[in-house]
């Protein structure tokens, strides 16, 4: 999130899409009801937030909600599209907020051309094939050369003087989601225009300064062939409506498990380092070559990445003094060169960075190692052994037959995990004879979440430090346990020689004895901080800050940005020293904190005007250095107008103020400021080259604004433009796709439940959670079961192009036929928890879901495919 | 009369279904899970049982309100209503107590088939009481002994006492204190939902049947309950 769960609270318009808060996170929802029963939040009169809800299904969140949206799967850019539309037509947008603080004024290469103007692409289109099975343009990519500011003499971008010049980037938008009518959007969706119409009339009235609206989303949004884009249609909105850095505003990604943020965060995904920092790739030759590419002056992000993950933001070679640039040169120094070289150091502390650089593993440039493309080469046998740790691909990952045959090519696999999973058990599962199978499997028996002690990431970014409640049974042991021996004994024998040895045997391990002592999280907590290393001056101090991170070699970090959740006592800050009893353990260790009163900043109090938003900032201990909502800069103003009185640093929303500066005492109060600089002395989007928010976003693989594209298997041809499918997306060769106008006909989608977790290898072994859902079912309307004489909880087969279940049927009113310009479209939802193993077993919804992923990141497109159901 | 007793108030206009209650219910009173099928509807176990004192009842019901679309997914936490006069009573004198400091009604010991001049499925207008695997009676008991000023190690919200149920639910649809409190509480509550797009919510059964109340966004008709 950029915000936190209890921000929610703030909010005067909530929209939940792509997500069922009420039934995946039940226990935020309750900041929702709290904003709902506040008579202070609210739009247009109306005394409480109100609580939008879009689905194609009528939800646990849908009965609970205001305005409750129809929305045929797959559909949200045009969804949200049409909101973008409805704000810019109307004069419904945060006028100030887009000018100062986005790039709605920037011009744009007059070469560029919108969707509007290409029929569904962008310029600099170029490759692909059209796929005799999908019907559409794919594999694809972009020439994005066009996708440029126009630039002055210095290499400055060129700023229009009026939003209304076609040339810049708010022209653009403009022209580009023209086509976003509100008739044209509900023949896509098959929302009913008038509900539509209310919905853009209730968010688009967050866009007064004191008003604010927030998106909550999830797997919904994520998991399509654009799901980027579809978060990138709500940033958009959200700029706008100014709703970005403020109280009860932000985009709002729930995330699905207690540290799945913190995974993230250490960044065990193809394509980065802890940090964010990116992965290099063959290209990055050296560690100055690397900096100058991913850091360097000519990028917010590197100028010359592979274009697998291109973060390329082209073009902003000058150096705008108000532009911090955070992610390139800040006041002299690349600050990727500080956070790149400071892990290296903790990696390898006795090695010079410069040689560490090279035990790097590098990608191959161009070449895409996301989950996806694992599964495709292991079915090829290109993979020899797997260690699958805390993860049940058998049950999660799309296409489960595959998934299952390409376990049988493996050698050896090592599963860890509290329970032996579908995965674990591949080798013995129903229908396959264990004989006819080489791979050699080892589970190790691993402590769950209570039985460990270390720090949980959560979606509002907050590292909360937990004990453990007990030891794990028998031989299991704790992950860090696990992981460490295997990287003690690898050192021990590559000490005797070997390829390479060096990047294994030169690595620091300092957390245990390796005779007998048990691993400590505290000291791994440590590190990731970071500390000063020998020869420094300060040998084992922790750092504060990332701001004292250096390239020269002389501290070390492990995550640049947890560096600040554990400090010296003589670096606590004031209200730490005269609260100790905060922390429950450990004093400095921040993310052990637990003052339970609401207070920002230093203590910042009601009575020194703090507004009780919820920071909780002495609660825990969040990335970046206790920030508690992100971009915060902005929601202040930026400079001075006395026509209203204001000055730079008066919030725009005094009642509910994130950040004001207060010129007695010359600082900023309320939450930890982004960036602690004078009002008006930087531009507010500090991680950007521009300072600048984008609306015009150049750095995704498959266009600078959203455009709605049809999920890879669809029912309907794409209305908005000529090219049914996102023409970037990656068709895998030999995996299978249905037909484009075949027999399949069904939009089907996947989802879970209250009462079991993801895929169930803890759930469905609790016998009070499979007392509350005993077996997965299929939804589907009462219109359909009628056409298909399918009664209420009788068995159906559900198939696919990838393979078939038989599972039962739960016949609802919540799910309606949709009208698709005229055409009637079925949708149904498939319960996807369960699996062979376990005390309840059952069919994976996955077997049916395609191997197909998102343009940008790989993610399953779970969310939008076909499948036929007949009565069993 | 039952002004120093507790009340309970479930607002269903803030219950999200979660069955959260249902399990805390369990787990408070130690009982086992129970087997179950899918039936066609998330409502599980489907009914109130030996082993599970309250249950969460689901129901579709269609509406007129278009941007609501049409249609209302309502739930109803099932349980004891704490009768002021219960019936239950009255058919099984020995076997049925009612607690000092909550005025909770409570089956004791002796609530078994033999001791009932009726079955008491049958005294109870509501259907609840239940046979357990030892042939007694059990259904809710308010958690009158986390109430008791006697009881140790009890977790409080903010310093008061809670049911179990009150303490887990995620989003404070279920609320005791005092009948002063509670009925305050319920009155506001009828007031705003049915100004904010609810002008059939319901108080049920009424403020002084028992001590336990709802607040229906729908008529009870609607949600399929005996008046």
């Amino acid at each position: 999130m950029t915000q936190h769960w209890e921000d929610i609270k703030n909010a005067d318009v909530i929209m939940i899409i792509g997500s069922n808060t009420a039934e995946n996170h039940p226990m935020g929802f309750k900041w929702i009801t709290e904003a709902m029963n506040n008579p202070n939040r609210g739009v247009n009169g109306h005394k409480g937030a109100i609580l939008i809800n879009v689905d194609p299904r009528f939800t646990r969140s849908s009965s609970k909600a205001h305005i409750y949206a129809r929305m045929r799967s797959g559909t949200d850019i045009a969804f949200i599209g049409g909101i973008i539309n409805y704000a810019l037509e109307n004069k419904l947008y945060n006028e100030k907020y887009v000018r100062e603080c986005t790039n709605a004024l920037f011009k744009v290469d007059p070469n560029f051309k919108t969707a509007t103007d290409l029929d569904g692409v962008f310029s600099g289109l170029t490759g692909g094939y059209v796929d005799p099975v999908i019907g559409a343009l794919v594999n694809a990519k972009y020439d994005k050369s066009t996708w440029a500011y126009q630039k002055d003499a210095e290499g400055r971008p060129i700023l229009a003087d009026s939003l209304d010049d076609p040339e810049c980037v708010f022209g653009l938008l403009r022209k580009h989601f023209s086509r976003y009518t509100i008739d044209k959007v509900c023949a896509i969706t098959g929302t009913d225009p008038e509900v539509y119409q209310k919905i853009c009339e209730t968010y688009c009235a967050t866009h007064p300064d004191e008003k604010s609206g927030t998106i909550m989303y999830a797997m919904g949004t994520t998991q399509h062939t654009y799901g980027t884009q579809n978060i990138r249609a709500y940033a958009i909105l959200q700029l706008l409506m100014g709703n970005i850095g403020v109280a009860g505003g932000g985009i709002n990604a729930l995330r699905g498990q207690d540290n799945v943020q913190g995974s993230t965060d250490m960044c065990i995904l193809q394509h980065i380092l802890p940090g964010y920092l990116i992965c290099p790739t063959d290209k990055h030759t050296d560690l100055s070559t690397y900096i100058e590419k991913t850091g360097g002056v000519s990028s917010g992000r590197g100028a010359d990445l592979d274009p697998v993950h291109d973060y390329t933001v082209r073009g902003v070679e000058h150096v705008d003094p108000k532009s911090a640039r955070w992610w390139g040169t800040y006041k002299g120094t690349i600050n990727t060169s500080r956070y790149i070289v400071s892990l290296l150091k903790a990696w390898w502390p006795t090695v010079d960075h410069n040689t560490s650089y090279q035990y790097l593993p590098k990608r191959k440039s161009g070449v895409d190692y996301s989950m996806l493309s694992i599964f495709h080469d292991m079915l090829k046998g290109k993979i020899k052994g797997f260690i699958c740790d805390g993860e049940n691909p058998a049950v999660s990952d799309p296409d489960s037959l595959a998934v299952r045959a390409a376990l049988e090519k493996l050698d050896w696999m090592v599963c860890i995990d509290p329970f032996e999973t579908e995965t674990a058990a591949f080798w013995k599962r129903p229908g396959v004879s264990p004989q006819n199978i080489k791979t050699e499997v080892y589970l190790l028996p691993c402590a769950v979440a209570y039985e460990k002690e270390g720090s949980k990431s959560n979606s509002s970014r907050w590292a909360q430090w937990l004990f453990k409640a007990g030891d794990p049974p028998g031989e299991a042991l704790d992950d860090l346990e696990i992981i460490t021996r295997l990287g003690l004994k690898l050192k021990e024998l590559y000490s005797a020689g070997g390829r390479c040895p060096e990047p294994i045997t030169m690595l620091n391990w300092p957390y245990f004895n390796y005779a007998g002592e048990r691993a400590d999280a505290v000291k791994v907590a440590k590190e990731v901080n970071g500390y000063y290393l020998d020869g420094s001056g300060n040998p084992g101090k922790l750092v504060k800050s990332f701001t004292k991170l250096a390239n020269d070699g002389s501290t070390c970090s492990g995550n640049w940005l947890y560096c600040n959740q554990f400090v010296e006592e003589e670096d606590l800050d004031s209200f730490e020293k005269a609260h100790p009893e905060i922390f429950y353990c450990g004093i400095g260790n921040r993310m052990a904190r637990r003052y339970p009163i609401d207070v920002g900043n230093g203590g910042f109090d009601e009575t020194q005007g703090y507004k009780n938003i919820g920071l909780h900032s002495y609660w825990s201990w969040c990335w970046p250095v206790n920030r508690r909502i992100i971009y915060n800069r902005a929601s202040t103003y930026q400079s001075d107008c006395l026509e209203k009185g204001k000055l730079a640093g008066d919030p725009l929303a005094p009642d509910k103020f994130v950040i004001r500066w207060n010129e007695t005492k010359g600082t900023w109060e309320g939450d930890v400021p982004d960036g602690g600089w004078k009002p008006g002395a930087y531009y507010p989007f500090i991680m950007l080259a521009e300072g600048h928010a984008h609306i015009f976003g150049p750095g995704r693989a498959d266009g600078p604004f959203p455009e709605h594209y049809e999920p890879i298997e669809s029912p309907v041809d794409n209305l908005m433009g000529s090219y049914r499918v996102n023409p970037i997306v990656h068709r895998y060769e030999g995996s299978l796709y249905a037909k484009y106008g075949g027999k399949y006909k069904i939009v089907a989608t996947t989802y879970r439940l209250t009462e079991h977790w993801h895929t169930g290898a803890m759930s469905r072994n609790l016998p009070w959670s499979c007392e509350l859902q005993p077996e997965p079912f299929v939804e589907m309307s009462e219109e359909l079961a009628a056409e298909k004489g399918i009664n209420n909880g009788d068995y159906v087969i559900v198939s696919s192009a990838r393979g078939s279940i038989k599972l039962k049927a739960c016949v609802t009113k919540r799910f309606k036929p949709f009208n698709i310009n005229g055409t009637r479209v079925h949708q149904v939802g498939i319960i996807w928890h369960w699996g062979y193993q376990g005390l309840s077993t059952g069919p994976s919804g996955n077997v049916l879901v395609p191997h197909i992923g998102d343009a940008n990141t790989r993610i399953q497109e779970s969310k939008a495919f076909l499948v036929d159901i007949k009565k069993a | 009369m039952k002004a120093n007793k507790i009340m309970m108030f479930i607002d269903t206009s803030k219950c999200i279904g979660c069955k959260a209650c249902q399990v805390a219910c369990k787990q408070w009173h130690k009982l086992e899970a129970e087997k179950t099928v899918f039936t066609g509807s998330y409502q599980n176990p489907p009914d109130l049982s030996g082993k599970n004192l309250t249950v969460v009842k689901f129901k579709e019901v269609e509406t007129d309100d278009k941007d609501k679309g049409n249609l209302k997914f309502l739930f109803f936490k099932d349980q004891c209503r704490h009768c002021d006069k219960p019936r239950c009573k009255e058919a099984c004198p020995e076997g049925v107590e009612i607690d000092a400091e909550t005025g909770a009604v409570i089956f004791n010991e002796k609530a078994r088939p033999e001791n009932c001049r009726i079955p008491l499925e049958e005294a109870c207008p509501y259907n609840v009481p239940r046979l357990n695997e030892q042939g007694r009676y059990v259904k809710c008991d308010f958690c009158y002994d986390r109430f008791k000023s006697s009881a140790k190690g009890i977790i409080k919200r903010n310093g008061k006492p809670t049911t179990a149920c009150e303490l887990t639910c995620p989003t404070g649809a279920i609320v005791t204190g005092t009948v002063k409190e509670i009925i305050k509480l319920a009155q506001e509550r009828l007031e705003l939902v049915k100004n904010d797009g609810h002008p059939n919510a319901s108080i049920y059964t009424d403020y002084s049947a028992g001590h336990v109340i709802w607040l229906l966004t729908e008529s009870p008709e609607k949600y399929g309950l005996p008046k």
